[in-house]
């Protein structure tokens, strides 16, 4: 909810850190992390700015990470799943027990972790764990 | 007029104007379960389409009009403060006669 205010878009960033006259080519062309470090000491009276960059460049969601973190969601959604071992195999229906109403509602807990919100064609047709996770990946919001 | 996507957004708005107050969260997500359950022998054609019109609708009135009271304890005199959202209905009646009319993208609402 809050880092969502810490967002800007991505070509704004670039924007910003390409005007940036304490930057020297190779600054450019290095990590993120990198290039945030050389910022804050060539430039130390932009440190603010430095933090607000790197909360919008936090790194790509890795895929055992967001497994991980699904998995979460669904061990703690109701007391039956609670000893489930999750794996991207896992289906809803088959694998879960749930009706179309419990999905509907594990996919929204599922939104709110990652602070997306996934359209209704998307969501009608997420049937597994695999999927659901591929979806994240796919959606750069997701944080 | 198809009952998930209805739903979803019911669960949505609970979740948006109900935010961090645990005991009303679940309380209402436990009546929409439910009740929607409740009506799960409903077949006629005609009444399913204006149970789920109702669903979603309900979904654009807690938006429109709920607005969560947080107690400030730092605050000397203990207010309330209002989270008003930018799907609140604000003005006078005049005017929330006349939004009732535009419809509300519930699909475009971006958590704040």
């Amino acid at each position: 909810m809050f880092r969502s205010c810490l967002r800007i878009p991505a070509a704004a960033s670039r924007t910003l850190a390409s005007t940036s006259a304490t930057l020297t080519k190779s600054a450019l062309v290095t990590p993120r992390t990198n290039l945030l470090s050389s910022v804050i000491r060539s430039n130390g009276s932009s440190v603010n700015w430095c933090a607000f960059y790197t909360t919008n460049n936090s790194p790509t969601l890795d895929k055992s990470v967001v497994l991980t973190r699904v998995s979460n969601i669904i061990t703690n959604f109701n007391s039956q799943l609670k000893d489930k071992t999750v794996t991207n195999e896992t289906q809803f229906a088959k694998d879960l027990s749930l009706d179309s109403l419990d999905t509907v509602e594990l996919l929204v807990a599922i939104e709110e972790e990652f602070d997306i919100e996934i359209p209704d064609n998307v969501a009608d047709d997420l049937k597994s764990v695999g999927q659901t996770v591929d979806y994240i990946i796919s959606n750069p919001e997701a944080h | 007029m198809k009952l998930h996507p209805a739903y979803r957004a019911c669960l949505r708005s609970i979740n948006k104007v109900f935010q961090n107050d645990i005991a009303t969260l679940n309380k209402a997500k436990l009546q929409l379960h439910s009740t929607t359950i409740s009506n799960a022998n409903v077949i006629d054609k005609i009444e399913l389409e204006s149970k789920i019109k109702e669903l979603s609708d309900v979904a654009i009135f807690l938006r429109r009009n709920v607005v969560q009271g947080v107690r400030d304890n730092n605050d000397p005199k203990k207010a309330f403060k209002l989270n008003i959202t930018k799907d609140t209905e604000l003005g006078d009646n005049d005017q929330g006669r006349k939004r009732a009319f535009t419809p509300l993208r519930t699909n475009s609402f971006k958590q704040s």
